[in-house]
């Protein structure tokens, strides 16, 4: 099964995908979530269709789909 | 292209053109040949001088549809937008997406059961709603993508940490 990061930018979005039983796409996918987390990204574990997400702080190989938000300020 | 010349008498097949001033090789012994060839006679009478047309008429007409520039190629704005817009719509409810496409709005239930009212607009877009639809309360919090990213980043947040949202988000009046 190949899961998803989707990481919102100027494009619209960037997508990375990895299988849980490579390692090397595994380890490319955490490292991309831990540096964004570390500028203030937020990532969701979510699911399509409208089912409510999930707010998560370490990355998870198993999870279907995660989205990663950048910083919201007030407006 | 009109050539020119003087006729003796056009109709005689024997008439002669005695000066053509464009064209040597159309100068001929026989002027009404010369005319079934090149064209017709515009101006001019049986004797003197007289113009003809020598540009072939062309009697068919073809209908042709006409030309249309393509579409202009989408700006990288328009084409992040396309591709924000996608995201946000895999992650809508059926009926958030019917709300979306009839209003420009969808409504969010938060984590804590409140309803929130995200309007497609950059700013200013957040409206929390009170338990008959009312309007109590915007807010406004944005960030640094295309408008429908930033719509499912504060769908996001108010599912899973409205708390945050409203503690970072300014908040206006919306009641008159």
């Amino acid at each position: 099964m190949k899961h998803q990061l989707r990481v919102m930018d100027g494009t619209g979005d960037t997508k990375l995908i990895w299988e849980e039983d490579n390692e090397v796409e595994v380890d490319a996918a955490r490292e991309l979530f831990n540096k964004l987390r570390g500028k203030g990204y937020n990532a969701y574990a979510v699911k399509e269709n409208g089912k409510k997400g999930e707010l998560i702080n370490k990355f998870e190989p198993a999870a279907e789909k995660i989205i990663l938000a950048p910083p919201m300020s007030g407006g | 292209m009109a050539g020119y010349g003087t006729i003796t008498n056009a109709t005689d097949t024997s008439a002669t053109w005695t000066i053509w001033a464009t064209n040597s090789a159309n100068t001929t012994s026989n002027g009404l040949t010369w005319l079934v060839w090149n064209g017709e006679i515009t101006s001019g009478g049986s004797t003197g001088t007289i113009t003809v047309d020598n540009i072939p008429h062309v009697h068919q007409v073809v209908q042709a549809t006409v030309y249309q520039s393509p579409p202009p190629f989408p700006s990288r704005d328009e084409r992040a937008e396309r591709r924000a817009e996608a995201l946000l719509k895999a992650f809508l409810t059926p009926e958030q997406r019917k709300q979306l496409a009839e209003m420009s709005a969808f409504l969010v239930k938060s984590e804590t059961g409140k309803t929130y009212k995200i309007s497609k607009k950059k700013s200013r877009n957040v409206t929390l709603l009170g338990q008959e639809g009312q309007p109590i309360l915007g807010y406004c919090a944005v960030a640094d993508v295309p408008l429908a990213d930033q719509m499912l980043t504060q769908k996001l947040m108010l599912e899973t940490n409205e708390a945050e949202f409203c503690r970072l988000a300014n908040s206006f009046n919306v009641r008159g």
